[in-house]
């Protein structure tokens, strides 16, 4: 009896342990080797901070996927923010009709997909049909009714209403291969085939993706052939990782940007981005319903302190609630905006009837740790306004928990920020009155028709001097109102490796152009 | 005996039952949405609802549980929100991870600090057990993200010795296990020390000893199989928490283990996901609880003719 069950859990143990022992997963070589050969096979290390959820480009908008989209697919054309002008990739010629309700687009006969295919005008519709019934691209196909290919190289987007920023959205609208995502049975889980400079060569989401140079690329074979990506959750491993020669480059914490800044061997770059941290007012209930008390606030904060102690200084502070590198708004001197003023703070304080010689208690500002550094402002802001005997407490909440308070109207005040997109048309969607309510929406339970007209108007008006005034007027309205304040725009701060020559831009980057020093 | 055995692997139903009920509980009364969670807030409306809509999160509680469980009965742990795919592959892609840091780390446990504990028990009050107790409380104090933090320093950055994040080879995994072993070895070591002094003690090692048995016989023969019956509790208990991932150890050593994937799953309101791993959680744990009984059969005669009649 003794010896069976002896022998019975001997083998359980066993087993439970080599089941454990099974072969390891092969990936690429050890970690701790720097990467060895000349410049030409030298492989791009680099990392994201969380495991990939899918690699399908309609399903998710996560910044880590886009860096490995950036270098796989393309869209018809490139829009360039700093000539504000689109480039050929995809289709070398394009032209507008006079009403500005048909785009067309002449394609290049030469490009190749990944898979060898080349590519035809049926795989644009294709990928417009595929992204029309995926939520998220939703906002990049706004205003096409319908999408047609007369020839092989030629697509034809038939518009309900002029979209001034048509270009810079169809940008965003990766092609895809019909043939390949048939094959796959629509399941882009962990597979790309796109027309891009680099091509899919192994993906574990969990661990590690890798790219290598695709050959037949139509605007020639990248530096660069390989380029990978292992999965580092932790900041601070990843960081022991650039300095051990494990990883060439990394977006930084902005703690992080001092050290790397003094040392010899790195690079550094600090990106503007189109983020915007702002205090969120609750417009619809007491107090922050009285314009003069928001307006008040917005006199009183001092924007640069707030400024270094969220960002570390790696930020710009102003008051404007829509970054001002965003296309389609004036330039920011002819924006108004509000400078820390105690005086004239003060004095509409009075105004809102408030008796400055006490206290004054406005209540709770929640937040939520999860992001860090906009939580970093609260205690500043507290601080400041203590200094005029205003006593505001500060309550963190868990980040479900708080998206679900602050866009059903659930506080008074806020502290929150965020990014949506590049053209200032985006931002209908956090202003627009009918977004309230809805989450992802209008925050500031905010309601102007006269700014929900003006972005309609924005949207569909072709010409830019007439397109900035619209969005300034918009500016105007959201100072004189301050649904929210700003508080400043933060900067993507990167290290790389000396010998690396890279270039990063406010929309991510393009391996194709990078190369190592010989 | 094997009675014995079928019954306790027919008591994981209730379990489970209970398990799943109260997870999917908690999942569905916790504040947010898989929409809103997986796609970010500022992802536009329409397409949060869309994918509510699509993962079937509108319905009501009970039709999802009871879906839930129907799918459960054919083995079938559904689809991950984050990522469509299904939460038995993604979990089976995982619990090895998880399986092999939580192995090597618990055996690095016993073997360093049992035979620790034991010996700082018999020579009690010399300088090793001092020294030993002291060690202890430091290390079994020690936070593990600190320890693997100076470890991935010293042993990644400084000297090269060994990679600091991944899991591609074998050596991706010494640091880990050993930044997790240490302070689990430290507790065991203390356990170990107390079960042997009390063992010590007692009566029948006195009487062992006056009869003239060498003192390797009396601790080990005799002392020893007696204090075994709580350090093999902790054992089992560690490790079978340890089989829930080391959420920490796992984040610091970016390994996909299941402690990972269970805290972006809640994060994410991936009810899918997190259902999935804490089924796996507790189906473990209580087999590891079954075979710590089952030690005890071994070690104890006591409990083993118990079973036997």
């Amino acid at each position: 009896m003794k010896k069976k069950l002896g022998i019975l859990l001997t083998l359980l143990l066993s087993i439970s342990l080599l089941v454990g022992c099974g072969g390891n997963p092969a990936s690429g070589g050890s970690a701790a080797s720097a990467s060895a050969g000349g410049a030409d096979s030298r492989t791009l290390r680099l990392s994201a901070n969380a495991a990939y959820s899918t690699l399908d480009p309609y399903a998710t908008n996560a910044l880590i996927n886009f860096e490995i989209w950036n270098q796989t697919y393309e869209g018809l054309i490139f829009y360039d923010y700093d000539k504000g002008a689109a480039e050929p990739r995809i289709a070398k010629t394009w032209e507008m009709s006079d009403d500005g309700l048909t785009w067309t687009f002449h394609l290049r006969d030469d490009v190749k997909f990944h898979n060898g295919e080349t590519l035809k005008a049926s795989d644009v519709v294709f990928s417009y049909n595929r992204a029309s019934k995926a939520g998220l691209m939703a906002t990049y196909l706004t205003g096409i009714s319908s999408v047609t290919a007369p020839d092989d190289t030629t697509v034809e987007f038939k518009l309900s209403s002029p979209v001034a920023p048509f270009l810079q959205n169809i940008a965003s609208l990766f092609i895809l291969n019909e043939k390949f995502v048939t094959e796959k049975n629509d399941d882009l889980t962990s597979s790309i085939c796109g027309t891009g400079p680099y091509m899919l060569s192994s993906a574990d989401l969990n661990t590690k993706i890798e790219l290598t140079a695709f050959d037949g690329y139509y605007r020639g074979a990248p530096s660069i052939k390989t380029v990978t990506w292992d999965v580092i959750t932790d900041a601070t491993s990843q960081s022991m990782a650039l300095e051990a020669g494990d990883l060439d480059l990394l977006n930084l914490a902005f703690s992080q940007y001092s050290t790397y800044a003094a040392n010899d061997k790195f690079t550094t770059a600090k990106v503007p981005t189109y983020h915007t941290v702002w205090v969120t007012f609750n417009c619809s209930k007491a107090p922050f319903n009285n314009v003069k008390l928001r307006q008040a606030i917005a006199y009183l904060l001092n924007r640069d302190e707030i400024v270094q102690a969220t960002f570390e200084g790696l930020g710009d502070a102003d008051s404007l609630l829509i970054s001002p590198n965003i296309q389609g708004l004036p330039d920011k001197s002819a924006l108004k905006q509000y400078t820390c003023d105690p005086d004239k703070g003060l004095a509409l304080l009075k105004e809102a009837g408030y008796d400055t010689s006490k206290e004054i208690d406005l209540g709770v500002m929640r937040t939520y740790p999860e992001n860090h550094y906009i939580t970093k402002a609260c205690p500043i802001i507290q601080a400041q306004l203590a200094k005029y005997n205003i006593k505001l407490s500060i309550e963190p909440m868990e980040v479900n928990a708080f998206v679900q308070a602050i866009y059903g109207g659930d506080f008074t005040i806020a502290m929150s920020g965020g990014s949506y997109g590049a053209d200032a048309s985006m931002y209908n969607q956090i202003f627009n009155s009918s977004n309230i309510g809805v989450t992802g929406g209008n925050c500031f339970q905010w309601s102007n028709s006269e700014v929900d007209a003006l972005f309609e108007q924005g949207a569909r008006e072709m010409d830019a001097a007439k397109r900035q005034e619209i969005y300034g007027k918009i500016m105007d309205i959201l100072y004189n109102e301050v649904p929210g304040t700003g508080v400043g725009h933060k900067y993507n701060v990167y290290a790389w490796t000396k010998d690396l020559n890279a270039t990063v831009t406010p929309r991510g980057f393009f391996i194709y152009d990078w190369s190592f020093a010989q | 005996m094997y009675k014995y055995f079928l019954k306790r692997i027919l008591q994981l139903i209730p379990v489970l039952i209970g398990v799943t009920f109260i997870i999917f509980f908690l999942m569905t009364l916790s504040p947010g949405d898989p929409g809103t969670a997986i796609l970010g807030a500022s992802a536009p409306p329409e397409a949060i609802q869309a994918f509510n809509q699509k993962v079937g999160y509108n319905d009501p509680f009970l039709t999802r549980y009871g879906r839930y469980m129907v799918g459960l009965l054919k083995f079938d742990l559904g689809n991950s929100y984050s990522s469509g795919q299904s939460v038995s592959g993604e979990i089976a892609a995982r619990f090895p991870t998880t399986l092999k840091i939580a192995a090597f780390g618990m055996l690095f446990a016993v073997l360093v600090g049992v035979p620790l504990g034991i010996f700082s028990a018999v020579k009690q009050y010399s300088a090793l057990d001092n020294a030993a107790r002291v060690i202890s409380i430091t290390l079994a104090a020690i936070p593990f993200f600190w320890l693997g933090l100076m470890m991935i320093y010293w042993f990644s950055l400084k000297l090269h010795l060994l990679p600091s994040f991944g899991i591609s080879s074998w050596k991706n995994f010494i640091l880990p296990v050993v930044s997790l072993g240490i302070p689990y070895a430290a507790r065991q070591m203390r356990m170990a020390r107390s079960c042997m002094l009390e063992t010590i003690r007692q009566d029948y090692v006195r009487t062992v000893r006056a009869k003239g048995a060498p003192e390797k016989v009396v601790i080990w023969k005799h002392a020893f199989k007696n204090a075994l019956m709580p350090i093999i509790t902790l054992i089992g208990t560690q490790f079978g928490m340890l089989l829930g991932g080391a959420i920490v150890t796992e984040a610091v050593f970016s390994m996909p283990g299941l402690g990972t994937y269970l805290i972006t799953g809640i994060r994410a309101k991936d009810v899918n996901a997190v259902m999935g791993a804490t089924i796996v959680m507790a189906i473990s744990f209580c087999l590891v609880m079954l075979v710590v009984d089952l030690c005890y059969a071994v070690i104890d005669p006591r409990i083993k003719a118990k079973y036997a009649g």
